[in-house]
């Protein structure tokens, strides 16, 4: 147990963001025979370069069947991306089967391996035999415990139909009690049956048992969303609600023995674990961190490490402490850590006494003294003794008898006594810095959505010849010019010239005669207007129409 | 310029204080550093220099006040929390302290990670005209370094504007009651023992909300505690 929850621990602790970690495990450890379950690879940290692969187990089929991602925070590992590969696993028969280690392999072409971990196939009996449709079952992990232990509470409800969602009414846990900022555990898993699917949705609440005496609890109750086959409006498919009662959970508080002076108040199965950030080569005054975790199935919160006696050379300076508790895998698991300070205050090598908790072991039922081993310190220093002078310390004094006390860290002798504070001012400086380049990029963008404007439009038309007369100027003089123009330029169109270079006379001659006639009175009615100083005729527009025509007919 | 900085470092009220505590006169001392460290503009040397001066009287809460404040300045500063677990291994009885607003407030200032992302988006910035110019290489780089130091500025402010928003408190010279309400008559709730260093949450009339590092809340007077300053 206490391997599992050190595994645990240090894979939540350890996993640096940059690390893949990988890991499997088994919808359920024990199913019945023709049933199938499912196993997930999980990866931390790094995506995997292909599916993972499994070794051939004889009897049992492993198939892919689909992959997710999310990212996952932790206060000591941030923000990392979990990948989950899920199989399905179908042993042929009865028996024990191992399933893995599976291997997983990465783009820099590193080969990980998790562990292995066993399916246990039973005889088909009353679980694969079609039975109720819904069985809500729940109970104390153990109906045995002891004061101040964590009980684990499971409430489990397996349904042969299809289900939407499960809200479970709980009793009000008399002579129990939630362990602060934990909450409960939900699991869904899904067994493949013959005679259908199965699927099982389990609640585990951690409780601390306070009273002692029968505890036993009244049923839970769940409350079941069962889904229909009939379809509801929208496509939605309609469910009905059912209550389905669990039975009593039956358990007794045992009160604790008696216990020594010196117990800590931690009831479980804890291990200390002690670390030095430096043991060897430390010089006189310099400050030694020093870690110091509890760990186990019981709830840490009060705890506290007893006081070290007998330091002699070294004096210990509390810093931080750090407590967690909460549901992993199902299992309750408290931690707590202490940051503390260890400063020589002598020369030579330091023996560190071993650093003892008193706590209770239910397992054991009895008190037992956990013990840590601190270790040597091997102190360097030019003097024997740590200089230090007297200093008034005011209030509730922890005096140590015979250590030397550390001084302070010494006054700066030099440096400005005023600084301008930067971060209110930082936005407007960032408009500033950023502004060179946010006009290059609206500069960019107007240029390219006129380019993408202009491509949208296409080539801008020419409006000469014929086109220019589709609503002639009101204007005579205007309208003039521009008969004038429509005209010259159909005729230019028609030699090939441009109207520039166009020789009247020269271009009327290679015309066909009914054309070149109608074109020449047309020129002949504009000419009158323009140099005759008369009207321009009603009939002129309409002429030179004609004339364009023609001219475009001929060509 | 540079002789100007030097000159103000070299005989400003840092060194002024500093020779009156080789002297042996911390009440000296502390009269040339307390009124730039409370001016508003204190830099972190002269708050820690405070700090030390309080704790050679014996007011170990003020002293933990100014190294937090100090800290703020200069998280990396290992004499910050070395004197500060020195003066708390002194306290009993106190709760757990709060720590940082924000994890990364103990490694870089909010200040300093302004600047860096100032860096970064002057950087991408230069790196999208230079490209407009030349006509040469791609838009990206540019904009992932001017976006990169956008966000690490905006993150900067938001960090300074959490630490002055929550700013953190020493409870001194007497312990101070905690109550449900911030009303003298109110139920109490807890004790903060001088030395507590707690969050301030909210401020009503002349009562703060106060939060320790273990949770535990209460309105306390806002006389009874002391505010880091800044």
């Amino acid at each position: 147990m206490l391997r599992f929850l050190w595994l645990v621990a240090a894979l939540v602790v350890a996993v640096p963001a940059w690390a893949a970690n990988v890991s499997l495990s088994l919808g359920v450890s024990t199913i019945e025979a023709s049933q199938t379950t499912r196993a997930t690879v999980t990866v931390v940290g790094e995506q995997p370069a292909a599916l993972p692969s499994f070794p051939a187990t004889p009897g049992v089929r492993i198939r892919f069947r689909e992959r997710a991602s999310e990212f996952v925070s932790t206060p000591s590992t941030g923000i990392v991306q979990t990948y989950r590969y899920i199989f399905e696993v179908t042993p042929e028969g009865e028996g024990v089967y191992p399933i893995g280690p599976a291997e997983v392999g990465f783009r820099d072409k590193t080969v990980k391996k998790t562990e292995s971990v066993t399916l246990t196939v039973r005889p088909r009996t009353a679980m694969g035999a079609p039975k109720e449709e819904i069985v809500a079952i729940s109970k104390f992990r153990r109906e045995s415990v002891w004061e101040g232990e964590i009980v684990l509470y499971d409430a489990t409800l397996t349904a042969r139909i299809n289900i939407r969602d499960v809200q479970w009414s709980f009793p009000d846990f008399e002579g129990l009690q939630v362990p602060a900022n934990v909450s409960a555990q939900t699991t869904q898993t899904r067994i493949g049956d013959p005679s259908g699917d199965i699927t099982i949705v389990k609640t585990v609440i951690p409780l601390i048992a306070a009273g002692t005496g029968d505890r036993t609890q009244p049923p839970a109750v769940a409350r079941v969303s069962e889904l229909s086959n009939r379809m509801g409006p929208f496509g939605i498919a309609q469910s009905r609600q059912r209550n389905e009662p669990a039975t009593r959970s039956p358990l007794t508080i045992r009160p604790l023995p008696k216990g020594p002076d010196d117990f800590s108040g931690l009831v479980g199965e804890f291990s200390i674990h002690s670390t030095l950030e430096k043991t060897e080569k430390v010089k006189v005054g310099e400050s030694v961190g020093w870690t110091v975790t509890i760990l186990g199935d019981g709830v840490v919160d009060g705890f506290d490490l007893p006081e070290l006696k007998d330091l002699k050379g070294v004096r210990v300076y509390r810093d931080e402490s750090h407590t967690a508790g909460g549901l992993v895998e199902g299992e309750y698991i408290g931690r707590k850590t202490f940051s503390m300070v260890l400063v020589p205050t002598e020369r030579g090598v330091i023996e560190l006494p071993d650093l003892t908790v008193v706590v209770f072991s239910p397992k054991e039922g009895r008190y037992v003294t956990k013990k840590v081993e601190l270790g040597k310190l091997a102190v360097l220093g030019s003097g024997t003794k740590l200089e230090f002078e007297d200093f008034g310390t005011p209030g509730e004094v922890d005096s140590t008898e015979g250590a030397e006390p550390v001084d302070l860290e010494e006054v700066y002798t030099w440096g400005a006594a005023t600084t301008v504070p930067l971060a209110p001012v930082l936005p407007l400086v960032l408009i500033l810095v950023l502004g060179p380049g946010l006009l290059v990029l609206v500069a960019d963008g107007v240029g390219g959505v006129r380019a993408w404007v202009a491509r949208r439009r296409g080539p801008a038309r020419e409006v000469r010849g014929k086109a220019r007369l589709k609503a002639p100027p009101a204007d005579p003089a205007e309208r003039l010019a521009v008969c004038d123009l429509a005209l010259r330029e159909a005729l230019a169109d028609r030699t090939g010239v441009a109207v520039g270079e166009l020789r009247r006379d020269a271009a009327m001659a290679s015309l066909p005669p009914e054309v070149a006639e109608n074109v020449q009175q047309a020129f002949f009615g504009l000419d009158r207007a323009r140099f005759a100083g008369g009207e321009m005729p009603e009939d002129a527009v309409a002429r030179v129409r004609i004339a364009i025509d023609q001219l475009e007919r001929a060509a | 310029m540079i002789a100007l900085l030097c000159t103000l470092a070299w005989a400003g009220p840092v060194a002024d204080g500093a020779t009156a505590w080789e002297a042996g006169d911390i009440e000296a001392a502390l009269e040339a550093w307390k009124p730039s460290a409370d001016g508003g503009w204190g830099s972190g040397q002269v708050k820690f220099d405070v700090g030390n001066a309080y704790y050679r009287r014996g007011d170990l809460p003020r002293a933990i006040a100014y190294w937090r404040a100090a800290g703020v300045y200069r998280p990396r500063t290992s004499g910050v929390s070395h004197n500060l677990a020195l003066a708390r291994s002194e306290l009993t009885g106190v709760p757990t302290p709060v720590g940082a607003p924000q994890l990364w407030m103990r490694i870089v200032t909010p200040g300093e990670l302004g600047l860096i992302g100032l860096f970064v988006a002057g950087l991408g910035s230069m790196a999208l005209v230079h490209r407009r110019r030349t006509r040469e290489g791609s838009r990206l780089p540019g904009i992932g370094a001017s976006l990169l130091g956008a966000v690490l500025v905006l993150l900067a402010s938001w960090g300074w504007w959490v630490q002055t928003g929550m700013p953190v408190a020493v409870v001194v010279d007497a312990p101070a009651i905690g109550r449900v309400t911030p009303d003298l008559e109110a139920e109490p709730e807890l004790t903060l023992r001088p030395g507590a260093e707690v969050a301030v949450l909210r401020e009503m009339r002349d009562f703060l909300l106060v939060e320790t590092g273990d949770g535990d809340r209460g309105w306390v007077p806002d006389g009874a505690v002391l505010r880091i300053p800044r």
